[in-house]
């Protein structure tokens, strides 16, 4: 009898463990993500509409990189677009058309890159595909570290998913 | 009875929705080889045009000799589809212009006999009827061990002759990608560069009017030029001038010839819509015009409309 009690009070204390461990990840994730810290080097473009880029973000907690990755990335292509890196990769434009996108549509963005655990199966995650979570790790300052990233980003797909939101106008739209 | 009910409803709907969703009247586009590219490749062909030696693309020649054109604009056509554009195939266009050639030739001067001067890119323009062009060209840059690719693709607006749209640059340097890899690489890195700029031009449509082109013309048997002060309280080519003034978006338009048998105006800025019976449609340089057709009507003068696509219009005054 005691020893199932035993067993019962260890479970929910890993449990609860587990809980609290994942929500400290999701509030550092948003923490993170408000600062929008982080700078992308174009690697290339194996198709049309897939970017492979290479995503800097500057954080106190490695274990959240490729997470915070992701969202960068899909964080420039949206807003800031991709700098051309010499003969290797051409200046990719962004895909919102007026600097206040981001607050026109404050609500969407937030419930679109709103982390919501280890797994972050929430909307930025699905055009993101992360190749290496780690490739570079340098200390920047006594708590904070340049973690190197290497993603993939299906543009087309992403810019689909604006469009059909009414977020961005496509091509053709007024035609 | 219940199912007849809601068929009608449907239909209703549908109806409904068509007249919310009609829309501005969409470009059309068309991917060609540019005159360089062609030249380079030895597609053209030296004419002798009234003493004047000049080269001309052989767009067909180009498309069947050389495999890598037709990659590359079946890439771009394919690219454009994704975005929402269906752009015209040039081998189907230039069988119309075959045609249209076999017409042409049939035709000659009453006085001389001369024969009409056109060259196949007047041809193609003006049979296609793409309201923009989109001229691609690269060169191979090869120093025997690595290859690399220059690209450039330009937009242009058939109707004003201005550059909307382009791209251009060198890929990186590659030893071992097959050429039609590297083209493909090539266009796919700088297509999206492109077309948000050929957004940003649509945007200026929209925002401020479609550019157009209109001539103004006078049949030689008529009594009255432009000049003429019989329709109002000014010439007949200012009463047209104040017309355009109170119809262009913003007033916007240029005078670019005005002489007493014909007037040329550019960058005609013209609305992408208009209202008729409640619903919206897509306005063209026709529709347009039309209005200034009915406002000579007015003043008792008889006209004659004639387009060059959606975009180039001309009115000759004294008949039809």
């Amino acid at each position: 009898m005691k020893k199932t009690l035993l067993f019962i009070a260890i479970l929910f204390f890993t449990v609860g463990t587990t809980n609290a461990q994942s929500r400290r990840n999701k509030k550092k994730a948003d923490t993170e993500t408000a600062k929008w810290n982080y700078d992308i080097e174009c690697i290339g473009e194996a198709k049309a509409g897939v970017y492979t880029l290479k995503v800097f973000s500057i954080l106190r907690d490695e274990s959240i990189a490729r997470v915070q990755a992701s969202k960068n990335a899909v964080h420039a292509v949206i807003f800031q677009g991709i700098n051309a890196q010499g003969t290797k990769c051409t200046s990719k434009p962004a895909l919102a058309r007026s600097p206040n996108l981001e607050t026109e549509f404050e609500e969407f963005f937030n419930i679109f890159f709103e982390s919501k655990g280890k797994k972050d199966l929430n909307n930025f995650s699905k055009y993101v595909n992360v190749i290496d979570g780690v490739t570079d790790r340098i200390k920047v300052s006594k708590k904070e570290y340049r973690i190197g990233t290497l993603v993939t980003v299906n543009v087309a797909l992403l810019r689909k998913t604006l469009e059909n939101e009414n977020i961005i106008k496509s091509l053709d739209s007024g035609f | 009875m219940k199912l007849k009910k809601q068929t009608l409803v449907i239909i209703i709907t549908l109806l409904a929705a068509n007249v919310s969703f009609s829309q501005a009247k969409k470009p059309t586009l068309m991917v060609v080889p540019a005159d360089t590219w062609c030249f380079e490749n030895g597609y053209t062909q030296t004419i002798n045009n009234q003493g004047v030696i000049k080269d001309i693309p052989l767009y067909q020649m180009a498309l069947q000799r050389n495999s890598d054109l037709a990659l590359v604009i079946t890439q771009i056509n394919g690219l454009l589809s994704e975005r929402g554009f269906s752009a015209k195939d040039l081998s189907a266009e230039l069988k119309k212009v075959e045609a249209k050639a076999a017409e042409q030739e049939l035709r000659a001067s009453k006085n001389t006999g001369a024969e009409v001067s056109e060259t196949p890119v007047e041809a193609l323009k003006k049979t296609a009827k793409a309201d923009i062009i989109l001229e691609m060209s690269w060169a191979i840059n090869d120093n025997g061990l690595e290859k690399q690719v220059t690209f450039i693709l330009r937009g242009l607006d058939a109707y004003t002759g201005k550059q909307i749209a382009e791209t251009s640059g060198t890929g990186a340097p590659d030893f071992s990608s097959p050429l039609p890899l590297l083209l493909e690489e090539a266009v796919s890195s700088r297509i999206d560069k492109f077309l948000a700029s050929l957004q940003t031009t649509f945007d200026g449509w929209f925002h401020k009017g479609r550019e157009i082109n209109l001539g103004i013309r006078v049949w030689d048997d008529w009594g009255y030029d432009l000049e003429s002060e019989d329709f109002g309280d000014d010439e007949l080519g200012f009463l047209i001038e104040n017309w355009l003034n109170d119809n262009c978006v913003n007033g916007a338009y240029t005078t670019m010839d005005a002489e007493a048998t014909m007037m040329n105006f550019e960058q005609v800025r013209i609305p992408m819509t208009y209202e008729r019976n409640g619903r919206i449609r897509g306005m063209d340089a026709r529709t347009w015009a039309k209005g200034l057709s009915a406002y000579l009507k007015d003043l008792g003068i008889i006209n004659k409309l004639t387009i060059s696509g959606l975009g180039e219009a001309t009115l000759y005054l004294g008949s039809k």
